[in-house]
């Protein structure tokens, strides 16, 4: 989306169910910011998204290369934009700066996948078959602090923000609303640390 | 004797059901410590009863071990609360 040339929104989802949950969010923050001139990129991840590779042959060394190569292509300086576990995978990019809304750490996300696994009736993690490579590396994962990212987190979050944002947290919800405030918060938000 | 913040722990589990679930605030304000949750909430699938777990420890500060969570703490809005006041209280 946007211009090709000129600096780029390089963003990160977040990963496994909760990719599902705040797609839609993501996608509306980074049209309004395409529509302000911004040159906007959301790559797929192997095993993630619309990737056709199953998510059981993947780790997060994988996941850090391909962010590596996504931003290889795209004009620069690359500005990443990440959500919640998607901060653990643009480690090695080279970015001009680091937005990052909600993240979480690797041992966060890990906790989280075994809950879901222990209450849920299948065998897999939420219906994903997960390497143990994934799952170790993930463990030791911690969001990128250099350069000092912008962290933005719901008003109801108890933790550390730059800024906190109104609304209900949309990866939590079974069924997220695409609540228009909470994408104008964000995307102004983005706007505004970029400018 | 109800013991400090446990109005606060009771407002907070309102507001999660409401975030998680889906649910309007207006509809969860009707809970009463009878009111029945896992099994009785169709909106509260196990996918949902992690989301409620997770973002009760993140918004409380507390820790929840998996085998602390049964049928029995989830069934009632009462016994969660119940549990989630003895988890901060500790």
């Amino acid at each position: 989306m946007g211009p090709d040339e000129g600096p780029t929104i390089l963003s990160f989802p977040a990963l496994f169910e909760e990719a599902n949950r705040t797609r839609a969010i993501l996608v509306r923050v980074l049209r309004r910011l395409a529509q302000a001139g911004w040159s906007v990129a959301l790559p797929d991840l192997p095993g993630q998204g619309e990737s056709t590779t199953p998510v059981v042959e993947v780790d997060l060394a994988a996941w850090r290369e391909a962010a590596v190569a996504a931003a290889g292509v795209l004009s620069s300086p690359s500005h990443v934009v990440a959500i919640r576990a998607g901060a653990l995978v643009d480690a090695d990019v080279a970015a001009a700066s680091r937005w990052y809304w909600s993240p979480i750490t690797g041992e966060e996300q890990v906790r989280e996948l075994t809950r879901q696994r222990a209450l849920g009736d299948g065998d897999g993690y939420a219906g994903n078959d997960l390497s143990d490579a994934l799952l170790a590396q993930l463990r030791d994962a911690q969001p990128t602090i250099t350069p000092p990212p912008r962290v933005v987190r719901m008003e109801r979050d108890p933790r550390l923000a730059d800024r906190k944002v109104a609304g209900a947290a949309p990866w939590r919800a079974s069924e997220p609303s695409c609540d228009p405030m909470l994408v104008a918060s964000l995307a102004n938000d983005i706007a505004e640390w970029l400018a | 004797m109800i013991p400090e913040g446990t109005n606060e722990i009771e407002k907070t589990l309102r507001a999660v059901l409401a975030d998680v679930l889906s649910l309007s605030p207006e509809r969860v304000a009707t809970f009463t410590p009878e009111t029945g949750l896992f099994g009785s909430l169709p909106e509260l699938d196990s996918m949902a009863v992690a989301g409620v777990l997770t973002e009760l420890e993140d918004r409380l500060g507390i820790v929840i071990e998996d085998d602390e969570v049964d049928g029995e703490m989830l069934e009632t809005f009462g016994a969660l609360t119940t549990f989630a006041q003895t988890k901060v209280l500790n």
